[in-house]
């Protein structure tokens, strides 16, 4: 007794613990010595796989201010050899200003210049989009004294009135023949178009590096001078002291008009800057006396100018990336060791619990003479032990039961059998009747099948045709014994018209997955006549999942199709007809009020315009009618592609600023940030906003507020139009979704309206599997909401 | 001087076209039906064209393939301006390689004319 007691004491509480605790030791010391290796390799590779990114990234950003510039060096030159130009600058007086006024101010909107202008070889302008720079004198400007060297020039300039900074692209327009210089054409590029471009943005082909975001960023001159930068501090700074050259050249063009320039805090970059060439990305470290940190910098220089972009960025974001996954690497350690310990001790302990339970079961034996159970399933000896051990106590429990058990047994099955014989009697009883009633509802259901006017086959599960309707016969026009065995949809009967792929499709949906498909499907009736079906195939499935039969449903759909096919070819006629005279009227409106056949007068202008808003208004209703039409005959369905709502709703809200200014409207959007891109159907999306937010526009009175919001709710993307206009009486509310139906309120109100704008929204949300709701109070304002599926499974 | 073809046969839509273009830099002659304005592609070389589907003689869609087939031809870039505005009518024309579809009631002239001298632009 004394010797069991003592003995597993001693070795539950030492062994278990020792190699514990000397594992977790072997896991701790390497694992430090891991941490430590990999926290001093991590930094150093981070900074130059950093330094690697920093490169990518400013080559991409590089390219792309060369292609912008490319893009603009391509309209100088198509400009500079346009015959009209040159002859209008060799002979002014040959060529109507008018007309290269229009030559200059048409492409001024097309690429956004902030002005167009043409110099003559005094440096005089000419003409002008912007009519402040007519008669002003431009030759002691550098890029009008490069372009006369016979190069196109592209310079930063501070203005010497407006004391703003320019950026000016300069062509020189040659004799096609002599090649002589006869005028200088001016780009004035829109300092917004630079800056964008400058700024950090996310790059086409360019990785998107999350601490580039951090750099600044600096667009340098042939000076060496900064005329770009994320700070406005950095600008008209430059890199190191000027030369006496550059001083010079300065004062004579008067390129930063009169702001003097001071030297930057990137003195001791000024080697590295002259080093960088256009395929040469140049990248140095040093310490920025100005942050008191250490800085990495990068800089190329842009193609075919003096200019330079570059890239700067505090190493303390690098820094911290490498302590970031220091101590990373630190906490796996701990918690490997950690958990290596508690799986250990899990383990061990279901080793030693076999051992401890035998021990207990035998000291029960011992004191308390209690009946051990010792079925061990250990696997080794200890389990061999145990069934020894058991045999010989059941042998002494057995022989003692035996006699009882028996009788007891014998009783039972007695008594089980009789009530088995009763149960049986009864079952018979009820099958009995359950069989007649099925019988009966069975008939009928077939008689029901027998008649129905579809086409309805059953098939067992190799596609053979084991019952067939009457529908079968007049669709097809196969008799119930033609088809009987054969199988379904086969060239031999009324299919095997359909492309491969689309028995691919349709015998994975039923035989595989196991679902339901349905589709249109060409066939082909026994007189050799071609009929277009609407099938649906249904496999019949037992408890397991294993499949029984299936069930074809075929309905001739070839009528319809027809109806639905000249229907279309009805409105594509009728668009083409009403439209052209429509055409005709806007565009002669257009020239008339262009005042392209002489100026009208006020009152001859004012009846044009009325005509011109008229026709719109014709036109507007020609095009929902036809939209309507389409959506009516079920042709609308979405077309899903990744689309930025808020790019989308941003374009609209510009469409419509000018009705929403005449108006005094104040109108607010709130997105979400987290919703990028969403997979919707943009062009009918844009219809809903578009109806929506012209309708808040034109049904709220002036001053009044217009609210959009978007947002993610319970899946959905979530969109609100709110606006505190004339609202919809609540008798007209549950009408509001009706065709050519307007509410009573605003007919007097607002007469230009045709009723079909919420109708054809509606339809298009529910083609979308969306829903739209609204509230509204008159005169107060309305609300409509709508929800769209976010689609998130098709997004690739 | 630049050169347009313009195919188009409602009499008032092609004097509209004339008087707008008069007002550019841009030579203007107009085609009548689809056969005329194949004939003028060859004869009269447009740097680019505008196209009316529904036209006598050979539709707009045909003209457009005939142009693709052609090797020197298929340079031209070609805007469809047509009355029709269905999505497979859309689909059909830039799938036939026109660099732009535009429903002529739905634009102004201004608005074509912005879109011809871009395309030039960045063909030149």
């Amino acid at each position: 007794m004394i010797i069991l007691n003592v003995m597993p004491k001693k070795i539950f509480v030492s062994l278990p613990i020792k190699i514990i605790s000397f594992v977790i030791l072997i896991i701790f010391v390497f694992g430090s010595i891991a941490t430590f290796l990999v926290f001093s390799r991590v930094e150093s590779m981070l900074t130059e796989e950093k330094k690697g990114l920093l490169i990518n990234s400013l080559y991409h950003h590089t390219n792309e201010i060369n292609l912008f510039i490319q893009n603009i060096t391509n309209v100088g030159e198509v400009l500079s050899t346009n015959p009209t130009l040159i002859d209008y600058l060799e002979n002014p007086s040959s060529v109507e200003d008018s007309v290269v006024y229009d030559l200059l101010a048409r492409r001024q909107p097309i690429y956004n210049f902030s002005a167009v202008y043409l110099l003559n070889t005094n440096g005089d302008t000419l003409v002008s989009t912007d009519e402040r720079f007519l008669n002003q004198n431009y030759s002691f400007r550098s890029y009008f004294m490069e372009a006369m060297s016979g190069v196109p020039s592209f310079k930063a300039n501070v203005g010497v009135t407006s004391n703003e900074l320019g950026y000016y692209f300069a062509t020189p327009i040659k004799n096609l023949t002599s090649k002589k210089v006869v005028g200088i054409l001016v780009f004035k590029i829109n300092p917004n178009d630079v800056r964008s471009l400058i700024e950090y943005h996310v790059i086409k082909g360019s990785p998107s590096l999350d601490f580039v975001k951090n750099a600044n960023f600096l667009l340098i001159d042939n000076h060496g001078v900064v005329i770009g930068s994320k700070f406005p501090s950095d600008m008209y700074k430059s890199i190191g002291e000027l030369s006496p050259e550059d001083i010079l050249d300065i004062d004579n063009n008067k390129t930063y008009g009169n702001i003097s320039v001071s030297p930057l805090y990137l003195s001791e970059f000024v080697d590295t800057l002259k080093n960088a060439s256009e395929d040469n990305i140049i990248t140095s470290s040093f310490y920025n006396t100005h942050t008191n940190s250490n800085n990495i910098v990068a800089v190329s220089k842009i193609a075919g100018q003096n200019f330079k972009l570059i890239y700067i960025i505090d190493s303390k974001i690098i820094d911290n990336y490498s302590r970031e996954v220091g101590i990373i690497v630190g906490l796996v350690v701990l918690i490997s060791a950690a958990s290596s310990g508690i799986i250990l001790s899990l383990i061990i302990s279901k080793f030693l619990s076999p051992i401890k339970y035998l021990i207990n079961q035998a000291n029960d034996f011992i004191t308390k003479g209690t009946l051990p159970d010792l079925s061990l399933k250990t696997g080794n000896e200890l389990e061999q032990l145990s069934i020894s051990f058991n045999e010989m106590v059941k042998k002494i429990l057995n022989s003692k039961n035996e006699a009882e058990a028996k009788i007891e047994i014998r009783t039972q099955e007695l008594l089980s059998q009789q009530k088995a014989l009763v149960n049986v009697l009864e079952d018979v009883e009820r099958e009995k009747s359950l069989a007649e009633s099925r019988q009966l509802e069975l008939q009928k259901f077939q008689l029901a099948v027998d008649n129905a006017f579809d086409h309805i086959v059953m098939t067992d599960e190799d596609g053979n045709i084991i019952y067939a309707n009457k529908g079968v016969e007049r669709i097809t026009g196969f008799k119930k014994e033609e088809v009987l065995g054969k199988k379904a949809g086969s060239k031999e009967l009324w299919g095997g018209l359909m492309s491969l792929d689309f028995y691919k499709t349709l015998w994975k949906a039923i035989k595989v997955d196991k679902i339901p498909f349905s589709g249109e499907v060409q066939n082909k009736r026994k007189s050799g006549e071609l009929y277009t079906a609407n099938a649906s195939i249904t496999p019949v499935l037992d408890k397991e999942g294993t499949i029984l039969f299936f069930i074809g449903i075929e309905r001739d759909i070839t009528k319809e199709r027809e109806i639905d096919k000249m229907k279309t070819e009805f409105i594509s006629l009728a668009s083409h007809q009403l439209r052209t005279p429509l055409a005709a009227i806007k565009w002669f409106l257009e020239i008339l009020l262009n005042g392209d056949t002489g100026k009208l007068s006020k009152q001859q202008q004012e009846i044009a315009e009325n005509i011109d808003q008229s026709n719109n208004r014709m036109i507007d209703l020609v095009n929902s009618l036809l939209d309507i039409s389409r959506i009516e005959s079920g042709k609308i369905t979405p077309e899903l592609i990744p689309t930025d709502v808020k790019k989308l709703v941003e374009a609209l809200l510009l469409e419509l600023k000018n009705s929403a200014k005449e108006k005094q409207l104040k109108i607010s959007f709130e997105i979400t940030d987290s919703i990028k891109e969403v997979m919707i159907d943009p062009k009918l999306i844009r219809n809903v906003y578009m109806n929506l937010l012209t309708n808040a526009i034109k049904y709220t009175p002036s001053k009044g507020n217009v609210a959009i919001k978007i947002m993610i709710k319970k899946g959905m993307l979530f969109s609100e139009i709110a606006d505190t206009g004339y609202g919809i009486p609540k008798k007209n509310q549950d009408k509001i979704f009706g065709k050519f139906y307007r509410a009573d309120n605003i007919t007097t109100k607002v007469p230009d309206g045709n009723g079909l704008g919420l109708y054809s929204v509606k339809k298009i949300i529910e083609a979308c599997k969306g829903t739209i709701d609204f509230e509204s109070k008159e005169d107060k304002g309305t609300t409509f909401w709508f929800e769209l599926p976010l689609n998130i499974e098709k997004k690739k | 001087m630049t050169k347009i073809l313009i195919v188009e046969d409602d009499k008032f839509l092609a004097s509209a076209y004339k008087l707008k273009f008069q007002k550019t830099d841009l030579e203007v002659k107009i085609a009548s039906d689809g056969e005329e304005a194949l004939e003028l592609v060859k004869t009269y070389k447009p740097d680019a064209i505008l196209l009316d589907l529904i036209i006598p003689k050979l539709d707009g869609f045909s003209v457009l393939e005939k142009l693709q087939s052609d090797a020197t031809f298929k340079k031209i870039p070609v805007i469809i301006t047509s009355n029709l505005g269905q999505d497979a009518d859309i689909k059909k024309g830039m799938a036939l390689g026109a660099k732009d579809y535009f429903i002529k009631s739905n634009i102004s002239l201004e608005e074509i004319v912005n879109r011809v001298i871009k395309l030039i632009d960045g063909t030149k």
